[in-house]
């Protein structure tokens, strides 16, 4: 408003020239005495304050009233996109005119920029820039520590180039802190059971994040942890041969600690063969259970017994060579079992 | 243990007729769904001619001694059907100039029950992925080496599938050149800015595997930030006295990066294939 009044006054001095210039001198001198005291009554240029002041009389201009700022999605997860909403904002600037009257404007436009503050040790700390306008704007969580508050941050502006000319100062609102939440993982199940042949046990499993998203567990490890009867391990290694009283030979670690990154959303499970040096009845038991752990940065490493495992499903293997009127390896793992012929 | 109690003691040998006959029912439903689900699974796992492996270390091919190096490896199905490969199966190992094996990882022997994921490949397709060769062995020295690359098959005997190897220049150690280095793999975690092609995980691992003080700081960050005690065990692996010093003075905070600095103290420091997968 502000540059256009400007432009019309330009205008109006562009046509004053010529002829008209020599009217326009005469009539000041005729009335030169009446414009002289209407300058020394009024003498005000154009002025715009952004507040009111006791002598702006009849204005009521405040700082920037900007709308509030609210999450507008449901649980606050990593790996997504938050939304934010922000409510209207309004701002009138004081403006006096060259009759010395002052007058309410409103703003016309604003700008809104956003941050995403982190509460650390007591105090809201920026952490970062995100997108957004005047009605709202948009968090990408991915980048961001779960388990800790979050908050948004507006900052609304007025723009005195394009409307009033007072220059209030920033006006920030905030949404209320929230957690940001690692995804878990939920709806751990069998899917597919085998026996592909030669004794072997093939499973598979398939499970899903509460976020919805499985693609989201990038942070995610599940993993199995098998242990073996302690009698027989020793240096981390199990003698499935328990000291020669079984026919198998194989040393296995103790424990055996395998994970695949939970974004996979499904892990397969082969349970082999011992090797064998003669048949006479056998059998190695072994404890196994699934567990997952999340981290960050990374997603923790299998054999971290630092993470914080939380158990999904718990199994016991049993190994068997036995004679049933021929002698034969049998594995079973819960209510699973497969045989192979000796 | 006595194999002849476990035996005796299973619960099936205490069934009576009528139960043994309803369990015979069960399992052998069981077991022809269970032979049904294997026979839906129709996808083969990849054989050896089935793929190609590329490795690519750094767009220069050379680095200074010391800094952390990341390499892309892609692999391609050049067969003719969808075949199926084992997601963790991509191993590196490292070479001297002459042809000595300086650093392998660790082939899994022994996995009576193996837990791993696939992926399945269609006629043509690529499988991306990230590894942090330095996270194997640091190229402390300079001089030219090779790192070689093989994806190894499952389910059975773990035939290596393909391979290819590439050489690796590096140069003479300069704590700017490593720096600098640091400094683009920590810059967008400080920022939360985007990542690019390497992400959070891979950079944290990359900033771990460098065994100089000039990572201390980053190491540092990423401790007091996260509370992280991969970063802590990082600080231990540097061996230098302001390492030692730095992690020390973490353990007696009591907050959780106090915590994982004295989690980091009770962690093994050998080098697993964790250290060395990216995303």
């Amino acid at each position: 408003m502000n540059k256009q009044r400007m432009e019309r006054m330009g205008k109006g001095e562009k046509v004053v020239r010529g002829g008209r210039l020599l009217t326009l001198v005469a009539v000041s001198v005729i009335f030169g005495a009446v414009g002289v005291r209407i300058a020394q009554a009024c003498g005000c240029s154009l002025n715009w304050t952004a507040g009111n002041r006791a002598a702006h009389s009849g204005c009521t201009a405040g700082p920037i009233s900007a709308g509030t700022v609210s999450y507008a999605g449901s649980t606050l997860w990593r790996h997504h996109n938050a939304p934010y909403a922000k409510g209207s904002n309004s701002d009138k600037d004081c403006r006096q005119d060259a009759d010395c009257s002052f007058h309410d404007i409103a703003e016309t436009s604003f700008t809104c920029s956003w941050k995403i503050q982190c509460y650390v040790d007591g105090v809201w700390v920026d952490v970062g820039t995100i997108s957004g306008d005047c009605t709202g704007g948009n968090w990408d969580t991915t980048a961001y520590e779960p388990g800790k508050e979050y908050r948004a941050k507006c900052g609304t502006n007025d723009t005195p180039a394009d409307g009033p000319g007072g220059d209030d100062a920033v006006a920030y609102r905030y949404s209320a802190g929230q957690t940001l939440w690692a995804p878990t993982v939920t709806s751990f199940q069998n899917s597919v059971a085998t026996c592909p042949g030669g004794g072997v046990l093939h499973l598979e499993y398939t499970w899903a994040s509460s976020c919805g998203h499985v693609a989201h567990l990038d942070k995610v490890t599940v993993r199995e942890k098998v242990t073996y009867e302690p009698a027989y391990t020793a240096g981390g290694w199990h003698d499935m041969s328990h000291d020669g009283a079984n026919c198998f030979t194989s040393s296995v670690a103790d424990p055996t600690t395998l994970g695949v990154v939970g974004s996979d959303g499904t892990g397969q499970d082969n349970h082999g063969v011992p090797a064998m040096n003669g048949t006479w009845a056998s059998y190695c038991q072994a404890a196994q259970v699934y567990q997952w752990a999340t981290g960050w940065p990374s997603a923790p490493a299998a054999d971290d017994e630092s993470a914080s495992w939380n158990d999904l499903a718990s199994y016991t293997i049993g190994r068997y060579v036995e004679n049933v009127g021929g002698w034969r390896y049998r594995i079973t793992k819960g209510g699973w079992e497969c045989t192979n012929g000796l | 243990m006595d194999s002849s109690r476990h035996f005796e003691g299973k619960p099936t040998h205490r069934l009576s007729v009528a139960r043994a006959v309803s369990l015979a029912i069960v399992l052998g439903v069981s077991v022809l769904v269970m032979m049904g689900t294997y026979g839906m699974a129709d996808v083969r796992y990849a054989e050896p001619g089935d793929l190609t492996c590329s490795l690519l270390l750094t767009s220069s091919g050379a680095i200074t001694a010391g800094e952390p190096v990341i390499a892309r490896v892609e692999i391609v199905n050049r067969s003719s059907e969808t075949i199926r490969i084992w997601s963790g199966g991509t191993f590196l190992d490292v070479y001297g100039s002459d042809g000595t094996l300086l650093a392998s990882m660790p082939r899994p022997r022994n996995v009576m029950d193996f837990m791993y994921s696939t992926r399945d490949l269609a006629p043509g397709e690529s499988y991306s992925k990230l590894l942090i060769v330095t996270g194997l062995y640091q190229f402390a020295t300079p001089g030219t080496y090779g790192v070689r690359v093989q994806q190894l098959g499952l389910p059975r005997e773990p035939a290596v599938l393909c391979e290819n190897t590439v050489s690796i220049q590096v140069l003479p150690y300069s704590s700017s050149q490593l720096e600098a280095a640091c400094d683009e793999l920590f810059m967008p975690m400080r920022r939360h800015s985007s990542f690019g092609d390497v992400p959070l995980s891979t950079r944290a691992k990359a900033l771990y595997s460098v065994r100089d003080d000039v990572v201390l700081p980053y190491l540092d960050w990423m401790a007091r930030e996260w509370g992280d005690r991969y970063a802590c065990r990082a600080m231990r692996r540097v061996r230098t006295s302001r390492a030692e010093a730095l992690l020390a003075a973490l353990t007696t905070r009591t907050d959780r990066v106090g915590d994982a600095a004295r989690q980091a103290l009770e962690m093994p420091l050998t080098s697993t294939s964790w250290d060395v997968e990216g995303e």
